[in-house]
């Protein structure tokens, strides 16, 4: 009521008034829209650097971006990082709206999405040049999307499984050797169910894995999808995976249905972890956060290998990329190729992303290696001879494939679906995702 | 949402403009300084709210998948929903199956609880605040956190259950208990329709009671012939309020089931679906039109329920009816 008080009385005032006040919120939402991410202050540049990871990596990456930045004083790096799945809801928003990080990790499945979006930097020429020379040419490759190198891998890793050893002996169970077939694994696996009297699964389930059944495929001298993105197998192919994983958990070899649903909260609240299953499909960059997510001493084994094939490859684990409208594409490529490069990076990464890209450096590492980082590189160093071919980067979709499997195989594991019917509805929706 | 709710029944206004004729510049003076200082607020209005809307109605025509510029495709959206998309249909089952349940059982705990809050008792402040503290407490991710922890394997309440002998359960894994453990979480958190209620209740003559009492009504006589009628208003109001709120039910289900809608699908909300729609899948134009599809529906929902409302929800003025 006051207003009236204060009213003017001339018309031209409210006018003015308006004036002023639009103005003022014109001002505040620009301010608003101001503040981007990579900025600069007398000589001083400001870099972001975005990950997915958990704890335990994150300790390492910022060991390694604190050495960068001793060695570039006028260099400071802020870092952010999330769970696999958030971070690439979180990257992709930030790329649709413009402001994502100078330095990002991409997942190889989104690669070829990003690059076809001018969103990747081309690292190969131009100023955020990288030197890639120390790298293997073919390893270094799956960054490249046609003849531009939009990303290089962060680590290299290789598909495994990984085994809690003091469980085994402690039921008296006796860790299987390279070399194993899927017959051994069903074998091991039910001695574990029934020496533990049913408390302890041989495996977590790796029905849901996708991953595990990309293996599978190679084994078979198959493939996941063809050449041109589609899918290359077919029903009989995916249903022969999950009725043997089925029949795996239903004599309680494998875990139970609703065990399997945890696997996707990562290494530290997994069945390995829980202490529900002797052994676990994963890759072999997660092992640090596996040994780090028990006290139990964990082993890797190669793949069950089917007529002497793993199907076992070596896999960017994750790559590193310049966001393209970075202010800073030097400052950029340099960090990128510091933690691709530097014996330094490689000391505070540890086998946190699997093993080191410059391949001197990796030699000099696994000469000195410790702990799990040392269960790592011995693992790549005897399985080296098993590895298969490296398939071509995934089409666009794989990331809804990863989930599909999940949601699919989740419903066949709790009985609301034989493997047959789960397997033709996930072809029918595949090809759906894949035709988008 | 709340404009919907206005629809078909115009909140009676008290009639002023006829004293601003007496002064019609400075009326005019007032309105101006009025809606100057409105100003920052529209344009908040505009930027955050109104643009986006309709930018996502636009969306909805569209198929965009935050990368490259949206693609327009005319209704084949909202086609694909309606025709082609199973989880869309078994999304819709499970949110009506929340709805159905958690609104009633929540506004039948929120009354009860009224009823017994609204007595004269030492430290009746602190069992109002107990009892509402949930509702502050609900929505958070916390919440939902602990829940989790509790009812999945190896948690409290699953093994407080075995300990009583009866089979251990992990509540939040298995598809058939999942969902029943969110509309706990939910039915949990009575304490803002009780709050409503308990002010309603305060509202109710006393006479009304006296004059039952002398007419010899018992205790169940006087809860349905005084206290229902005049609380209806109350009743209807909360009944709304809930009925939408749970449609629109969202961070239970993200949190207690990692984003998934797992175990299989059970506790696959609506709102989670259109979630993983855009931020999973990256289709934002199909988002977008399950946004639209659900504030369609709602509407109707609301509208229908305001229909209903006019043959049992009694106004005290009398022109209810």
């Amino acid at each position: 009521m006051s207003l009236r008080a204060t009213a003017a009385p001339r018309p031209s005032r409210p006018l003015r008034t308006v004036a002023a006040a639009t103005t003022l919120v014109c001002a505040l939402s620009l301010a608003a829209c101001g503040s981007g991410s990579g900025s600069s202050d007398g000589g001083k540049v400001k870099l972001s650097f975005s990950w997915w990871g958990d704890a335990s990596r994150a300790k390492a990456t910022e060991a390694a971006v604190a050495a960068f930045e001793k060695a570039h004083p006028n260099i400071t790096v802020s870092t952010q990082y999330a769970t696999f799945a958030s971070y690439n809801q979180k990257l992709a928003t930030q790329i649709a709206g413009g402001g994502a990080s100078d330095l990002i990790q991409i997942d190889w499945g989104n690669q070829s999405q990003y690059a076809k979006s001018n969103t990747l930097l081309d690292l190969a020429s131009g100023p955020g040049k990288v030197d890639l020379s120390g790298l293997d040419p073919k390893f270094a490759g799956s960054g490249k999307e046609g003849d531009k190198q939009v990303a290089v891998p962060f680590g290299q890793a290789t598909q495994s499984f990984v085994v809690d050893v003091t469980k085994l002996q402690s039921l008296g169970v006796s860790v299987p050797a390279a070399g194993w077939t899927w017959d051994d694994l069903k074998a091991y696996a039910q001695q574990v169910h029934d020496k533990s009297g049913g408390k302890v699964a041989g495996i977590a389930d790796p029905g849901t894995t996708w991953a595990a059944f990309q293996s599978w495929l190679l084994q078979r001298g198959k493939q996941l999808y063809t050449d041109d993105g589609k899918l290359a197998f077919t029903q009989d192919d995916l249903a022969g995976f999950w009725t043997f994983c089925d029949d795996l958990r239903k004599s309680g070899a494998a875990t139970p249905a609703n065990q399997t649903a945890t696997l996707i909260s990562g290494p530290a609240e997994d069945p390995l972890a829980k202490g529900t299953a002797a052994a676990e499909w994963d890759y072999d960059s997660i092992y640090a956060s596996h040994a780090a997510a028990t006290k139990d001493t964990l082993a890797l084994l190669p793949l069950p290998a089917e007529s002497g094939q793993t199907g076992m490859y070596a896999k960017p684990s994750m790559l590193l990329s310049v966001y393209a409208r970075s202010k800073h594409p030097k400052e950029a490529a340099e960090l990128l190729s510091f933690l691709v490069n530097d014996p330094q990076a490689a000391a505070a990464l540890g086998t946190s992303r699997g093993l080191f890209p410059n391949l001197a450096v990796r030699k000099q590492q696994d000469a000195g290696a410790t702990g799990p980082d040392k269960v790592v590189s011995d693992f790549e160093a005897a399985s080296a001879s098993l590895l298969s071919a490296t398939p071509p980067a995934p089409p666009k979709g794989d990331g809804q494939l990863i989930t599909l499997m999940q949601r699919i195989y989740g419903a066949v594991s709790f009985g609301q679906q034989s493997p047959q019917d789960g397997a033709a509805s996930f072809i029918q929706q595949a090809q759906q995702i894949l035709a988008q | 949402m709340s404009s919907t709710a206005r629809l078909d029944r115009p909140v009676p206004v008290v009639p002023a403009p006829r004293k601003r004729k007496a002064a019609p510049a400075r009326g005019l003076g007032d309105r101006t300084a009025g809606y100057v200082f409105l100003l920052p607020w529209f344009a908040g209005l505009a930027v955050f709210t109104v643009g986006p809307l309709l930018y996502s109605l636009y969306l909805s025509f569209t198929d965009y998948d935050l990368l490259d510029a949206p693609k327009w495709t005319g209704l084949a959206n909202y086609r694909q929903m309606f025709t082609s998309d199973p989880r869309f249909f078994h999304a819709v089952r499970v949110t009506l199956e929340y709805v159905v349940v958690v609104t009633p059982v929540k506004l039948g705990l929120g009354l009860a609880v009224a009823l017994l809050l609204n007595r004269r008792r030492r430290g009746i402040g602190v069992y109002r605040s107990l009892f509402y503290l949930p509702s502050l407490l609900g929505t958070s991710v916390a919440v939902a956190l602990v829940w989790r922890s509790m009812f999945a394997q190896g948690g409290a309440v699953s093994d407080g259950l075995a300990s009583v002998g009866l089979p251990k359960t992990d509540f939040i894994n298995d598809p058939t208990w999942s969902l029943p453990a969110i509309i706990l979480l939910s039915c949990w958190q009575f304490g803002a329709p009780m709050v409503i209620f308990l002010a309603g209740l305060k509202q109710i003559p006393a006479e009304l009671y006296d004059a039952a009492d002398v007419d010899g009504a018992g205790t169940w006589q006087r809860f349905w012939h005084v206290t229902v009628p005049l609380l209806s208003p109350v009743i209807f109001f909360n009944l709304l309020l809930e009925t939408i709120n749970a449609f629109q039910a969202f961070t239970p289900a993200f949190i207690v089931s990692g984003g998934t809608g797992g175990p299989a699908d059970s506790t696959l909300f609506y709102t989670l679906y259109l979630y993983q729609t855009g931020f999973n899948d990256f289709r934002f134009g199909y988002a977008s039109a399950m946004a639209w599809v659900l504030l369609a529906a709602v509407a109707v929902v609301t509208a229908a329920m305001f229909r209903l409302s006019r043959v049992w929800v009694f106004y005290g003025d009398g022109g209810a009816r």
